[in-house]
Parts: structure tokens; sequence; C-alpha cells
């Protein structure tokens, strides 16, 4: 993803979030601009872009640095992250059957409530955000395909990580909770996007799939029916008003990529 | 019975998926996934209780629902996740179940309806359709070929099925994609519902049994226990109504207070308490009647002492605020005005008593007096009091007070009614200003919505444009090293080597200009010296021509003299050619040179030229 900022000052390490090497994984895609301090230099240089992944040889070669770096942004991201975690433990818990399971409307309500706290007050969210907590719930794709589609071109690249974790987020406020389903669902979207080709992952209806892969995924904030197909547009908006409605502060204020916040910055 | 595309009659769309299409526009859908069986009868009584109200038929719904989810999943393996779909309107309900299929092709669809309706199911798919027609008033079977889905719907009147009729079975056969739902007044998720409350609402209606039950708790002393025993069987909470205590100390009736307690809460959350000071039954058939007796007890101003519920008594700070209750200043305002008349006037102070009970019952509120709690707090000489009312003055009063009441509860009827109205007005027109700010309020928000949109759109546009420039600047910074410097270096000494060159190569060709200059004044010169050359032959011819002449007159004219004399002319007019001759003869050897020399010229110029292709533009 293309950011601003690839070069900071040694002045604003005050500012930086340590990251240990060891923390880091492969393949899966950063929540945020990675530097490495450059001492000779006396910069931090941006040796990843967000959304873009570490494969092994990077880690490889990142070793050699005693930690890698954050920007201040990264705690915007924090409780995405937090959240996709508690959705991933409540996945789990209703995959293992441990236990007297709970009803697929508590379990629905659960996670609106869970999922509250992540939407604007005008009940908007970025999609970088919704990728940073999908890639919590449903974990790392294979690093051949994430090579492969990278290397393939690296803007279809970004838009296909979008996209598939757009569908997920919608599919998770229409009850749809597996999560094997929920993989499979995300990685036929990020195949089809990411290599071209027909979709092949489970049928969830033809419309909705067709506005996911032929639209351009935005970086502004969008609302949870953009994208639909017309089947499932009426389920998804009864959601968000009962979102708005009940459970989402209207004063909260929504994290951002853009200005000087984010990692995007806009003149102006 | 097998349609493709058209509705079947009742029914506002079949080409679109879900319940939706079933019911009516003010119709209500409830929507569930499910991709097991976990937690489906909890879901099933949660519909039923949303739909209660309807009056369904509960056991049709549940085998309905069940059997729809756990009849897919048995007959189509790993059809998973099975949207469930259920659709309400004033005439029915609607259930739909909506699966996809691996192989569309392995079921039967020939014939699918005269196996089903003619009870001879060919498969445990026509099974699963005999099930839902016998349980249902209409079976309608969508079939998506392309999408590989199938969906089944049934259609079910409110209230018990009469009879074993089977359903119609409706085939809608999709050709091109599924239409879009048509609108109803509700969409809703199950999660969405107040499920807790809904499920709770049955168990409410139904108290629970007392088997079991402690029958008394924390009684100080046998009368307590006897009245709380009483209490217990006229299924009356204690903190709802008179509760009546009596305090025994030394095993003696020292006071008996009568705790009074208003339905509503009050804002101190203290119990209001009239302590009833002990009085002997003489003192108090002295003072009148009974509620006249009864409001002196009530409102002795010496006799109130303010106490908690357990019967301790208050702080004095505590005691006077308990005695600015209404409850207490009524006694005392009512104590003084007809504690000193009652003796001497004893229908006077009956009246006033009776009144006093009124306004005492007003002020209390909702205080229910029931009679048979007081009887243990009334006086045994109190029993004597309905003698007296038999007297025809008593009746007279008592006629005339209840007029009175009558009227003024008629006033305050009247008075009610009007406020109601009034009330119910207002509430209309609030009801009315406050939509109408709320349809502002969403026009606002929907408009700052639009704009925030269009300001992330054009910020993003923004760092958008502003990414392509750093991109620029840094594809121009990079060319600022070391080897692009000695490039640079290297390019202007060739610059300079190639100025010098052309320098000199300048040089050369202004000298070499300078030469064509003067050898085209020459031959500019030349060219004069030619012209003359030229009049000189033109002369020489014509002088020639006028010899030819006279050497013709000198033929035809024999003069002598003449001959000579022309014969020295021809001489001259010959050594004049003679001259000329030689002169031309220089001027033709001079412009040979000089034609050389201009080629020369030529030659080293073109030469120049091609060393040096910048002179030539």
């Amino acid at each position: 993803m293309n950011f601003t900022r690839k070069k900071l000052p040694l002045d604003r390490a005050k500012e930086m979030r340590v990251c240990p090497v060891d923390s880091l994984q492969a393949c899966v895609p950063l929540p945020a601009p990675l530097y490495a301090l450059l001492s000779t230099n006396q910069k931090f240089l941006a040796i990843k872009a967000p959304m873009d992944f570490l494969t092994e040889d990077d880690l490889e070669k990142a070793s050699k640095f005693e930690a890698l770096y954050f920007p201040p942004f990264i705690e915007q991201v924090i409780p995405y992250r937090r959240a996709g975690k508690s959705a991933l433990w409540l996945l789990e818990g209703l995959k293992s059957g441990e236990g007297l399971r709970p009803a697929p409307f508590e379990v629905s309500d659960a996670w609106v409530q869970m999922t509250a706290p992540l939407w604007s007050g005008e009940g908007l969210i970025e999609p970088f955000f919704v990728s940073v907590f999908v890639s919590e719930v449903c974990g790392a794709f294979p690093g051949d395909l994430m090579k492969a589609v990278h290397d393939r071109d690296l803007e279809a690249y970004e838009q296909a990580v979008m996209k598939s974790s757009w569908i997920v987020w919608q599919a998770l406020h229409l009850d749809f909770f597996d999560l094997d389903w929920l993989q499979a669902l995300r990685r036929g979207v990020f195949e089809a996007c990411g290599m071209g080709g027909r979709y092949r992952g489970p049928d969830i209806g033809e419309d909705w799939i067709r506005n996911v892969l032929l639209s351009e995924m935005p970086l502004h904030p969008i609302t949870l029916t953009d994208f639909s197909g017309a089947s499932v547009r009426t389920k998804l908006d009864s959601r968000m008003r009962r979102l708005r409605r009940e459970l989402i502060d209207s004063k909260q204020v929504l994290p951002s990529i853009l200005g000087e916040s984010g990692f995007l910055e806009v003149a102006g | 019975m097998t349609q493709k595309g058209s509705a079947p009659p009742g029914l506002r769309s079949v080409r679109s998926n879900g319940a939706a299409g079933l019911v009516s526009s003010e119709g209500r859908v409830f929507h569930e996934v499910f991709f097991d069986a976990g937690g489906l009868g909890r879901a099933a009584d949660l519909v039923a209780a949303r739909l209660r109200e309807s009056g369904p038929d509960e056991y049709v719904l549940h085998l309905l629902i069940l059997e729809g989810i756990l009849g897919v999943s048995r007959v189509f393996d790993g059809c998973t996740p099975i949207q469930f779909e259920c659709g309400m309107d004033e005439e029915h309900f609607a259930l739909s179940f909506s699966f996809g299929i691996r192989e569309f092709s392995v079921l039967r669809w020939d014939g699918i309806s005269e196996r089903v309706l003619g009870r001879k199911p060919g498969a445990a798919f026509d099974e699963l359709l005999l099930q839902f027609c016998e349980n249902s008033k209409r079976v309608v079977l969508k079939c998506d070929a392309k999408g590989k889905r199938i969906e089944i719907c049934a259609i079910h009147d409110w209230g018990r099925k009469k009879g074993k009729d089977l359903a119609a079975l409706d085939l809608v056969l999709f050709t091109g994609e599924p239409e879009a739902a048509p609108p109803v007044k509700e969409v809703t998720a199950l999660g969405d519902m107040d499920y807790s409350s809904l499920l709770k609402s049955r168990s409410k209606d139904e108290r629970p049994p007392v088997t079991g039950e402690v029958l008394v708790h924390g009684a100080k002393n046998a009368q307590e226990m006897v009245e709380r025993i009483r209490a217990k069987k006229l299924g009356i909470a204690g903190s709802d109504v008179v509760r009546i205590e009596a305090s025994k100390e030394n095993q003696e009736v020292e006071e008996q207070k009568i705790v009074l307690k208003a339905s509503e809460k009050p804002k101190d959350d203290r119990p209001k308490e009239i302590r009833i000071s002990k009085s002997s039954p003489e003192e108090s058939s002295k003072k009148g009647g009974f509620f006249s007796r009864l409001k002196g007890l009530v409102a002795g101003k010496q006799d109130v002492e303010p106490t908690r519920d357990d019967g301790e008594a208050l702080a004095p700070q505590e005691a006077d605020s308990a005695a600015r209750l209404p409850i207490h200043e009524g006694g005392d305002e009512r104590s003084e005005s007809t504690g000193g008349d009652s003796a001497s006037d004893p229908g006077r102070s009956e009246k006033s008593s009776a009144s006093s009970k009124a306004e005492s019952s007003e002020t209390t509120g909702d205080i229910d007096l029931a009679t048979g709690q007081l009887e243990s707090a009334i006086p045994k000489d109190a029993l004597s009091i309905p003698a007296e009312l038999q007297s025809p003055r008593a009746e007279r009063w008592v006629d005339n007070l209840t007029a009175e009441l009558n009227a003024e509860r008629s006033r305050i009827v009247e008075l009610s009614r009007k406020l109601k109205s009034s009330f119910r007005s207002k509430e209309i027109e609030f009801k009315g200003r406050e939509n109408a700010l709320q349809q502002q309020i969403r026009e606002r928000d929907e408009t700052l919505k639009t704009k925030n949109v269009q300001i992330n759109r054009m910020k993003e546009q923004l760092a958008k444009m502003q990414i392509s420039l750093e991109r620029s600047k840094m594809t121009t910074t990079t060319e600022d090293d070391s080897a692009t410097k000695h490039k640079l270096q290297q390019s202007q000494k060739l610059l300079q080597m190639a100025r010098n060159e052309s320098d000199s190569l300048k040089a050369r060709i202004t000298e070499l200009q300078d030469q064509a200059a003067k050898a085209n004044e020459q031959r500019s010169k030349n060219t004069v010296s030619l012209v003359a050359h030229q009049e000189l032959q033109k002369k020489l011819e014509r002088q020639a021509k006028q010899i030819e002449d006279l050497k013709r007159q000198k033929s035809t004219n024999p003069d002598e003299a003449r001959g000579a004399e022309a014969k020295n002319t021809l001489e001259a007019a010959q050594r004049v050619a003679l001259r000329q001759k030689q002169k031309m003869d220089q001027l033709e050897l001079v412009i040979q040179e000089q034609k050389v020399e201009l080629e020369r010229l030529k030659k080293e110029v073109e030469k120049s030229r091609e060393k040096d292709p910048k002179l030539a533009s």
C-alpha cells in the first residue's frame, strides 16, 4: 500500500512502538507500516507497507535488527485486533462443541454487541480496519498464494485482501458463524480477486459476490450495506439500524488511516 | 402444480429468495442461519414466542422448524448452512429453508408433485416434502439450477389445521437470477430480538408453586405471626397493603401501631408509621363515635411518635422530618379542629370524624384499609358504634354526605375526563412535533453523512495525489548520486571540447566565407568584363557585316577612290577587331582561373560542413 512518511527522523523515536522480530509471523498482512532503525543514517526507514507481509527471507534478514518499530498509528489498530481475537474465541468455542452451546441467536446478539464499538458514531468503518479484524479471525492465507497474488499485481493484492475481508465481515453480520465456512469464503474471494478467474468459494448469492468482485474497495469509511447484493441488503440494513439505535455510541470517533493520525497524510 | 415464475394466488412473489415474497407488504420476517442443529430447539422456542400473540399452532410450528432444519441436514449431507426465514402477516406465517446442494441433477424432479401428493415418495427428499405437505396449507419448492440452491417454503394459516389433507405443492424453477425480495414492514435477525424477555414472558404469567415455602419469616411474637399468616392466606404482600404490627413489652400492650404503606414507594423509602398510644376503652368512648375516636387516636399530637418499621423510635431530627409527612400533619390539623367539640356534639363529631376519614383516605393515597386486618387494632367497645348510626339523624347525615360525595365524585370524574382529553391532545401535538424534529434530524444526518463521504473521498484523492507527487520526487532525488555527477562532469567536458572545436570551425568558416566573398566580388567584376566583351563581340560582328556590305558595294561600284578609302577603313576595322579579340582571349583566361578558384573554395566549404554537422545547420 502506498503511504506517506517512508522515512522518519530519529527524534520520532519517542512515539515509535517496539515490535520484537520474533513476534512477527510470515505471510500475515501487517496492520501498520513497519520501520527499521538505521543507526548510521539516524533515521527510521519503512521496510514494509501496511497490508504488506513478511516472507521467511524477510524475517531472516530482519533478525539482524534488534527490533522493528510501528508508528503510533498501531494504537488505533489494537482495538480491532483485540475484537478479532474475541470473535475468534467465540467461533472456536462454537466449533469445539464443548459444554452447552449457545443458541444461534445468542451468538448473533453477542457478535453484534462485541463489534458495536468498532463502528464510528455514524455507523461507518474503514475497510482497512475490517481487514485487520478479519485477519485476526480467519488467520493467514497460505504463503504461496499470498506471494503469487502479491507478485502478480500489488494493487490487486491489496484489493483482494480488503474485498475478502469485507465479505467475511458482512457474512458475520448475517449470522454465518462457522470458522471453516468463513475461511473458505475469504479464500474464494481472495483468489478470484487476486488471481482472476471464477469465484470457487461457498455459495452465498451470485449478486453479492459479483458486487464485491467488480467494485473497487475504497480507503474511506463505508457502511455495512455497501458492496452487498440485493438478496442480503435488507437484512444488513436491519442489523445496521439496530446497531445505530441501540449499540453504537453516537459520539464514537472513527479511527482513520487518513490524516495525521493515520499513515496516509492528506495535504490541507 | 409446477410453475415457472408466476406467483401462486395470494403470494406476492415466488421468484425471490426467502419468505418476504410469501407475506404481505405489512408482514414481518425473522431470519437465522444454521450450520448444525445446536440451539435449534431454543431458536424454535423463540420463533414460537414471537408468533404467540398471533396464535399459531405451536406444535406444527415446532415440528416444521425442526423438520426443516434436521430433515434437510439428513437428506442433503453437507448442504449447510441452512438459511432459515420466518415470515408472518395477518393471514398466515411462512417458513423458508434455503440451502445449497452439490449435485443438482441427482434429484428426480420429474413427477415430484405426483409422487408427493399421491403419497408415494420415491426418495428421502420426497418424504421430506410429504411431511411438509401434511402439516402446511401450501408448500412452495424453489429450485435454482444455476446457483445449485433449493428452498422449501411452508405456508400455514394461523390456528390449528383441520383435517389431514395434503397441501398444494408449487414447484418454481428459476431460469435466471432470483428477483430481489419485495419489501416488508420489518426484517429482523433472531439475535436482534429481545429474546430474553420473549422467552421469559410465558413463565412470568405462571406463579411458581408455593410448596415448601417458609410460612412466616422473622415474626417477633404470636400476634405478629398470626397477622402474617393471615396476610399470606389472603395473598397480600406485606409491602403493598396495610400491615398491622403490635409490639409488646413485658407481656403487656403498651402501644399499638398501625403501619400504613402506600402502594407507591415513598420518597424517603421509610414506611409512614402512626403509633397509636395505649388508651383505655373508657377514654375512647368519651371522645364520641368510632371514626372520631379513631381519628382522635390517630391525630393526638402528643400521642403520635414516628418510629421505624422495626418499632424503634426515630432520632429527634428524623422524628421531625417524619412528623412533617402529610399524613401526620393532616392528623394534627384534624385533631385540633375536632378534638374539643367531639364530646359536646356527637353528631357533628361523627360528621367531622367521617369527613376526617375521607380526608385521611385522600391523604394516604392508595391505602387499603382492609377491615379484616384492622380488627385486631380496634378496641372492643367500638363494636357498639353501628347502633348509634341507625338513628334518623345519622341516616340523614349519611345521605347528605353520600350526595355530597357523589357530586364531588362526578366533578372529579369530569375534571379527570377533561384532563385526559387535554393530555391526549397535548400528547398528539408533542408526538407530531417529535416526529417532525426526528425527520429533520434524520435529514440532517443524511446530508451530514453524504458530506462526510464526499470529504473522505476528497481526502483519499488528495492522499493519492500526494503519494504520486512524493513518488515523482523520489525518482528525481535518486539521480543525485556520485555516478550521475561524474557523468555530468564528463558530459560538460565533452561539451566544452565540442564548443572549442565548433569555435575553430566557425573561424575557419568565416575565413572561407571571406574568401568566397572576395571571389564573388571578382566574379562580379568578371561578369562586367564579360558584358563588355559581349558588346565588343557584337561591335565586331557589326563591323564584319559592314565590311561584307562594303565588299558587296565594291563589287557592284568600281569607284577606285571609294575603294581605297574603304580599304583603309577595312584595315582599321580589322585592326580594331584584332585588338578586341586579344582582349577577349585575355578575359576568357581570367574567367577560367576564377572558376577554378571558386570550385576549390566550394569544395573546402563542403569539407568543413561534413566535419561538423551542427555548423551545417
